[in-house]
């Protein structure tokens, strides 16, 4: 419990962060985006940190339990995932989230979606 | 053996992903690096994450014995100095790294070795072969010599 509260607490309040910034300065986010897929190695560069990170959460928190604490355990695998997809195959990762963020409503959705999830991690490792 | 091991668990996949990469992704591969190679703020950047994870594999795993974990330790050190050498002189790194990419079989050979590694490390980290764990080979010795 007190690996699953540490994590919660580190990662809560970086995804509540990047919701509110999603929502409230969506166009500055859409330009850094595109700007950042235009760069191959800042994708493989971010893959390296993703794939550590999830590697790290993976391998101190893989349990599935039927409550909050496997939405911990479901960000790493997230992150290991998309960590491996973008140092294998860089180019694809840029192809798909290109297509990704040309929809109108992606940072809105994202945006809602990341506060929520990082509001309710947060909540569970702070306050319960 | 505890930090050797959790190491392993993280640092195996990357190398595996890594290598994968440079072996089957090649032209992709050669055309990020080159770009990357002239963008002396990434090579900083990268050394500023570089250098302290470097020491931070240093300080909690320093073993120099001639076993599987030495691997970690050679990594460590390697990323310290790669880390503040792309610090205190990036435009040496892109010099090297020219140098480097100049050889047409450099991405085979270091996709090769780096997918060696991976398997390597992620083999014992995560499997942890018994016959190869010190620690339980003595305790298996001692235990069958109580029996």
């Amino acid at each position: 419990m007190q690996k699953s509260a540490t994590i919660a607490r580190l990662m809560g309040p970086v995804l509540c962060a990047i919701g509110v910034g999603m929502l409230a300065n969506q166009a500055a986010y859409r330009e850094m985006a595109a700007q950042f897929l235009t760069g191959l190695p800042f994708v493989y560069f971010s893959g390296i940190l993703a794939l550590v990170a999830g590697l790290y959460i993976l391998n101190v928190h893989n349990f599935w339990t039927p409550d909050w604490r496997s939405a911990v355990t479901a960000v790493g695998w997230v992150l290991t995932c998309v960590g491996a997809f973008r140092i294998i195959a860089p180019q694809f990762a840029t192809f798909i989230a290109t297509s990704i963020i040309t929809n109108a409503g992606f940072f809105t959705g994202l945006g809602i979606l990341l506060l929520a999830f990082g509001g309710y991690i947060t909540f569970r490792g702070y306050a319960a | 053996m505890e930090r050797s091991h959790f190491l392993a668990k993280l640092i195996g996949p990357v190398f595996i992903a890594g290598g994968l990469g440079l072996l089957f992704n090649t032209t992709v591969f050669r055309a990020m690096f080159e770009t990357a190679l002239h963008d002396h703020m990434l090579i900083y950047l990268t050394g500023v994450l570089a250098l302290p994870a470097g020491l931070a594999i240093i300080i909690v795993h320093n073993d120099w014995k001639w076993h599987w974990p030495l691997i970690i330790t050679v990594f460590g050190w390697l990323m310290a100095i790669g880390g503040a050498m792309r610090i205190i002189a990036p435009q040496t790194v892109e010099w090297i790294g020219v140098a480097l990419f100049s050889y047409p079989s450099f991405f085979v050979i270091d996709g090769s070795v780096a997918v060696l590694l991976g398997v390597l490390l992620s083999y014992f980290g995560y499997l942890d072969p018994p016959q190869l764990n010190p620690e339980q080979a003595s305790a298996r010795r001692r235990s069958r010599r109580r029996r």
